[in-house]
């Protein structure tokens, strides 16, 4: 019944519905708006699922995120959520550590250990990250107590004031109001990027908790910064993977109609929850990305692509609630005040 | 009571250069350090290498026959195609979307930063 969506893709040079390109997209532009992510790692194996050819996956997707991109950093700009100053230096940063993280792959390649290694740092990073969110979600007042406990004692002169690594130069960042040394902005950077490289994946999921606890970022402004990363690195791809021949134009636009769409509403979302929402939704993603990880490595490929197409639905539909809840109650606060 | 003698103008330039020299040496030792990861001979990515294939270009519609000739034809201009394409596409959905948020009330402006 679904074939009178199939349309021809002449690179692909083959059939394919239009509906589950738009669908992908779309689900994939609400994540990457709402949490700054690129989002190849839900797309690649959600193509795979509905037959899609693998030759041309991972370039059709990178160069819909690069359109992607575009729409969803225009908007975070206009929220006020891009440090313009901090997304070059990400990006400085990244394309150093990528090629050391390349360089990585190749030597353990050689030795014959790259695939399991490769798999093993990847579900170790994503559980770790998304528990150490959790965690941190889950103690956030009891810090924030002991924080302002701490700061009283500083002020009283009974504590010694904070020591913190402040190797000059010292850079500002006034968008994000932190002033930070050049080291520990380029060692992140190389640090993220190095990782990107490693696992060979855009990077996004990594950056973004990156710019929350190590360089100091408002949640929002990660998402956004991150966002304005992934756009030059999808350009990069984009360009990159059609000089091979290896991008399907006609998909990667169908994808870029619904991740547009998507990406608008992710963003939009952003504005009704708060930080440590944001925090706690992106730890659950990556757990259930670490369960796909984990299930293809013990060669369930297919209950892999499934849980995590199931987790990238799943969470779509938490964040289009969570818009539709926040806007509501925003229309209610400006017809109470109106009265 | 204990004497403290001052250092002198010449003293203290002296420490200030030295303070200066030590950070500076710092900072080059910490940016050889990427230098390092080239030490290794460079790869090549898992990327299927398709600059040779040909598409079939007869009985396409206009605009699939338009990205299949370039495709064939020139690489360069077909990647150079892609890219601008997406851009322009990503751009104007993105006008008309905002277009629709905005009339049902959810457009946005600068937002304060709550964790």
């Amino acid at each position: 019944m679904l074939d009178i969506f199939n349309v021809y893709l002449p690179i692909a040079e083959r059939d394919f519905n239009a509906l589950i390109l738009i669908a992908i997209g779309f689900s994939v532009g609400v994540l990457g708006g709402f949490f700054g992510v690129g989002g190849a790692w839900v797309v690649t194996p959600a193509l795979n699922i509905f037959g899609f050819p693998m030759a041309y996956a991972i370039g059709t997707d990178l160069a819909h995120i690069f359109g992607k991109s575009i729409v969803a950093t225009a908007k975070h700009r206009k929220m006020g959520n891009v440090d313009i100053k901090l997304g070059i230096w990400s990006i400085i940063g990244s394309v150093i550590g990528v090629e050391a993280g390349a360089q990585s792959v190749m030597f353990l390649t050689r030795v014959g250990l790259a695939g399991p290694v490769v798999r093993y740092v990847y579900m170790f990073l994503l559980f770790g990250l998304g528990i150490y969110m959790i965690y941190d979600y889950a103690t956030k007042e009891q810090r924030a107590a002991a924080a302002a406990a701490k700061a009283a004692a500083r002020a009283a002169g009974t504590l010694p004031p904070r020591k913190a690594w402040n190797l000059p130069p010292m850079m500002h960042f006034p968008t994000s109001g932190i002033t930070i040394s050049f080291w520990t902005v380029m060692g992140v950077f190389f640090f993220t990027g190095y990782l990107s490289g490693f696992l060979g994946v855009g990077g996004g999921f990594i950056r973004m908790p990156a710019l929350i606890y190590l360089i100091g970022c408002p949640t929002a402004i990660a998402v956004g910064t991150d966002l304005f990363s992934v756009l030059f690195a999808g350009a990069y791809g984009c360009l990159t993977y059609g000089l091979k021949g290896a991008v399907d134009i006609v998909a990667a636009i169908y994808m870029l109609v619904g991740a547009s769409v998507g990406a608008q509403i992710g963003v939009t979302a952003v504005k009704y929850v708060r930080g440590y929402g944001i925090r706690l939704l992106f730890a659950i993603m990556i757990i259930l990305a670490g369960v796909s990880v984990a299930l293809k490595q013990f060669n369930f490929s297919y209950a892999a692509a499934w849980v995590v197409m199931c987790a990238a639905l799943g969470m779509c539909v938490v964040i289009i609630i969570r818009l539709w809840i926040g806007f509501k109650k925003e229309q209610a606060e400006k017809l109470g005040l109106g009265h | 009571m204990h004497y403290k003698p001052k250092n002198s103008g010449v003293e203290v330039i002296v420490v200030k250069t030295l303070k200066k020299l030590r950070i500076f040496l710092f900072n080059l030792l910490l940016l050889a350090l990427p230098a390092l990861a080239w030490a290794a001979e460079p790869g090549d990515k898992d990327v299927p290498d398709m600059a040779t294939r040909t598409v079939k270009v007869e009985g396409l519609g206009a605009i699939n026959a338009f990205f299949a000739s370039w495709y064939n034809s020139n690489k360069l201009v077909f990647a150079i195609l892609v890219t601008l394409v997406m851009g322009i596409v990503g751009a104007i959905i993105a006008i008309i979307t905002d277009l629709i948020l905005k009339a049902i009330g959810m457009e946005v402006s600068k937002i304060e930063h709550h964790e």
